[in-house]
């Protein structure tokens, strides 16, 4: 999917551990692990919100758009 | 009260009531066939007051006691309609203890609900052969001529039939319920 998620690269910049951001937003360290590694089909704004503010950023740091290298029409 | 805490309740009376249906379910689908093998055996005579004396009525069978071969290829062919609707009872009882552990939405509730809706749209016909197969069984002994199939339909099958259908296309809701469902636990 071109949308990939950027989380593990703010987790590492806030020098925030999984456990602890999990714990901060209110969802399983499972899900955290889901969402670092983009095998989700999406994320709830409230999700989006508590994540912006545990870590102090905006969505834009958590996501980024890479397009596919096949799909440049 | 929050939304989510009134969900909670929901989901936890949705479990409770499952679990209890599941027993229930359990104890029925076991005493069934006890119960129809005790009136097969309980039917004094033609006409009488036991069980099943409805069904073994004066017209259908001769005025004299049933037999032990009667009562057991009676039993037989009520065993028909009873198979399917021991099955139907099944998915059922499948689907409530699905519904007990948590899992409302999935593909396994919408296999159930599909079982359910064949068993009970297939009750109608097992019923109907089944009590002409009866009928025939009660009447063996009659002399020839005065041996009788009873063939019958009534509203009530009719509605048997509708329910069957409208569990059959809620069958299709739940495999699309299981998907919307799907979608939304991958979505964090």
């Amino acid at each position: 999917m071109p949308i990939t998620v950027t989380l593990d690269v703010m987790l590492a910049r806030r020098k925030m551990k999984s456990r602890e951001l999990a714990e901060s937003v209110g969802i399983t360290e499972a899900n955290l692990s889901l969402l670092k590694s983009g095998r989700v089909k999406g994320v709830r704004f409230s999700t989006l919100e508590a994540i912006c503010r545990a870590l102090d950023c905006q969505p834009g740091d958590l996501l980024a758009y890479e397009p596919d290298s096949g799909s440049d029409e | 009260m929050s939304r989510s805490s009134t969900a909670t309740k929901r989901r936890a009376r949705i479990r409770r009531v499952s679990r209890i249906m599941e027993w229930v379910l359990l104890a029925t689908i076991l005493a069934l066939p006890v119960l129809l093998a005790i009136g097969w055996a309980m039917v004094d005579r033609p006409g009488g007051d036991g069980l099943l004396a409805d069904f073994v009525s004066r017209e259908i069978a001769g005025s004299g006691p049933l037999s032990v071969q009667d009562r057991v290829l009676g039993f037989l062919a009520s065993l028909v309609p009873l198979s399917v609707i021991l099955i139907g009872l099944r998915h059922l009882r499948a689907l409530f203890s699905q519904y007990g552990d948590g899992r409302i939405f999935g593909p396994a509730n919408a296999r159930h609900f599909r079982g359910l809706a064949i068993a009970l749209l297939c009750w109608v016909p097992a019923q109907f052969v089944g009590d002409a197969l009866a009928s025939l069984a009660v009447s063996l002994d009659n002399a020839p001529g005065h041996r009788f199939i009873s063939l019958g339909l009534s509203s009530s099958d009719l509605a048997l039939t509708l329910i069957g259908a409208t569990v059959l296309i809620l069958s299709w809701v739940m495999v699309e319920a299981a998907e919307i469902a799907d979608d939304n636990a991958r979505i964090i």
